[in-house]
């Protein structure tokens, strides 16, 4: 064999079919982005920007564009502060440590689909899980209509919540499992007090599952789609719809292709910017280890 | 008992600080505090599988009667029953596009993988950037072109087009997986190959695969869990019920079944079983694979 040639036949696989099914598609969406294609029959005709000009005017896209603003900003804070705070505590306690984790991980293996059939049963009116739990805590003035026009994005968004806690409580596990005892020691040695040690080294010593939890949280909270899908359908009345949603929506109900990629590309777009910083610790980590 | 056993443990070390006085009397209420909010957060956490599992084996006037939260008044096995005969297609059809797809993934990433982390190429750490990249591409941008393209190849509402789809949406994960995991086996191994005049190919399948058992455990468990998961192309790439897949199956078992809980509840539990059972039997690998390097879950 071709030595020169040898790497590129092990590579081959892996780039014939991500490039015909994965990559030649990117271009093509943002191509079909730039027409007024509907469905797909036949090809639209070249528009320019028009899709994203209508986009910017587009009432139901920009309610979904703050409802997507609520989730990342949502996404950011609960699942992560959660997740830290139950990573400690499980490192701490050391309290039947393995059950708990299995309880803490379980939602990691249930798809969307799962999660939003079973979500959907806990908000049910009067007799969901939830009302019926307040009404035995004796907290009936708490209830509201969990999926109602008022309450329907935060209420997605929680079920949600429930499964980026569990990734990022393993990702936040490995973390602080990573960090060696003897620091802790030696702080401990040196009179560092609880709160000192806290802030001092753990946290800093977090900072690689940080990076790895925000970025999980963006992504997710950015796309979105199909815990929305099958929770509400973005509704009602449009309450709960998300851009990624939209986009399905625009494409495969409305059959504007040519819309929906444009929505597509303003995704991608989105998740691009929030990713390069992950990529490029990647990138350095990599160059370190090859050298 | 871990009190003592350190106490006795730590006597010689007793120079180290345990804390300041009034963290050392406040240590055994912080302890109490500590595992107390540990086991309501867990409680909480727990409650949706609790009350799914509940509901599952209930019947309906048992329910609206005694209340969500109550236990059985019967337990009826038969409705998980009745559930998996409905969803079996579904399951079926899981199957057949779960299992070659993993096969896929991990042959085509352990290939790509072991020629990024193992030889020096031009246009080796682009390649990798590329790939890492890729890994945050989300399915939006391909949904369109894909759908058109398993048109015209005549490829709709096929099983085929759902396993190349997955096998394509897995590359950049599994290549990373399989790239650093590779990266972490000494080289010698490849050189000692060489010496004795195995070709690439030969070293690639009789040692570096080998070796790799412990990564592809993780990265089974990982893609069978992910590709049995996948909704979306399920949905999009699908017409009649034969070809969908159990997420799919679940949501239209839902529709059908409406305000009958305990019902979609079964179903719910019926479709998840696969994936629950394979996470708790295999839960290191799981989070091993997840502690890889991932931003996926």
């Amino acid at each position: 064999m071709n030595a020169r040639l040898t790497p590129w036949l092990f590579l081959m696989p892996a780039i014939a079919i991500y490039g015909i099914f994965g990559a030649y598609p990117i271009f093509q969406t943002f191509a079909i982005s730039l027409t007024d294609q509907v469905g797909v029959a036949e090809p639209g005709k070249f528009i320019g920007l028009q899709n994203y000009v209508t986009l910017i005017q587009d009432d139901y896209f920009l309610n979904a564009l703050k409802h997507t603003g609520i989730w990342v900003i949502a996404f950011l804070i609960v699942p992560n502060s959660l997740a830290i705070t139950i990573a400690l505590l499980v490192k701490q306690t050391f309290w039947g440590a393995s059950l708990i984790k299995t309880v803490f991980f379980l939602p990691l293996a249930l798809s969307f689909a799962i999660v939003g059939v079973v979500w959907g049963w806990i908000y049910e009116p009067d007799v969901g899980l939830l009302d019926q739990l307040l009404i035995g805590l004796g907290l009936e003035s708490l209830i509201v209509e969990w999926l109602g026009p008022d309450a329907a994005t935060y209420s997605v968004i929680a079920a949600a919540a429930w499964r980026q806690t569990a990734f990022a409580t393993v990702v936040f596990l490995a973390g602080l499992s990573s960090i060696p005892t003897e620091l802790i020691e030696a702080a401990k040695v040196d009179g560092g007090t609880r709160r000192q040690i806290f802030f001092r080294i753990t946290l800093p010593l977090l900072k690689p599952a940080s990076t790895i939890a925000v970025s999980s949280a963006l992504i997710h909270a950015l796309l979105a789609t199909e815990i929305v899908l099958t929770m509400t359908e973005g509704g009602p009345f449009g309450s709960s719809e998300v851009v990624g949603y939209r986009m399905y929506m625009e494409t495969f109900w409305n059959y504007k292709f040519g819309y929906g990629a444009a929505i597509g590309v303003i995704v991608t777009l989105m998740t691009a910017i929030l990713v390069v910083p992950y990529v490029r610790r990647m990138a350095k980590a990599q160059e370190r280890d090859w050298s | 008992m871990t009190d003592m056993t350190t106490q006795i443990s730590a006597a010689p070390q007793d120079i180290i600080n345990r804390g300041t006085l009034r963290e050392r009397l406040e240590e055994p209420f912080m302890r109490g505090g500590q595992i107390g909010l540990l086991l309501l957060l867990a409680l909480v956490f727990f409650l949706p599988v609790l009350g799914t599992l509940l509901t599952a084996v209930r019947t309906i006037p048992d329910i609206t009667q005694n209340g969500a939260w109550a236990l059985p008044a019967s337990y009826e096995w038969g409705n998980l029953g009745r559930a998996f005969v409905e969803m079996l297609p579904y399951l079926k059809a899981s199957v057949i596009i779960t299992l070659p797809s993993v096969a896929g993934t991990l042959l085509v990433s352990m290939m790509a993988g072991y020629a990024l982390s193992r030889m020096r190429f031009q246009g080796r750490i682009w390649m990798f950037l590329v790939i890492v990249s890729l890994s945050f591409v989300p399915i939006h941008t391909q949904l369109i072109p894909v759908f058109r393209l398993m048109s015209d190849l005549g490829l709709h509402d096929t099983f085929a087009a759902q396993i190349i789809v997955h096998i394509m949406r897995q590359i950049p994960f599994a290549v990373l997986i399989m790239t650093n995991f590779f990266n972490t086996v000494p080289g010698e191994l490849r050189e000692a190959g060489r010496i004795d005049g195995a070709s690439e190919w030969t070293i690639f399948r009789r040692i570096y695969v080998p070796v790799a058992r412990p990564a592809l455990s993780a990265l089974i468990v990982l893609e069978f869990t992910w590709i049995w998961n996948d909704l979306l192309w399920g949905l999009v790439l699908t017409q009649g019920a034969g070809k969908k897949p159990v997420t799919v199956g679940i949501l239209s078992f839902e529709g059908e079944y409406e305000i009958a809980w305990n019902m979609v509840a079964s179903g719910a539990v019926v479709a998840a079983i696969p994936t629950l059972a394979v996470f708790l039997a295999f839960q290191k690998h799981f989070i091993r694979g997840m502690t890889m390097g991932s931003v996926k879950g």
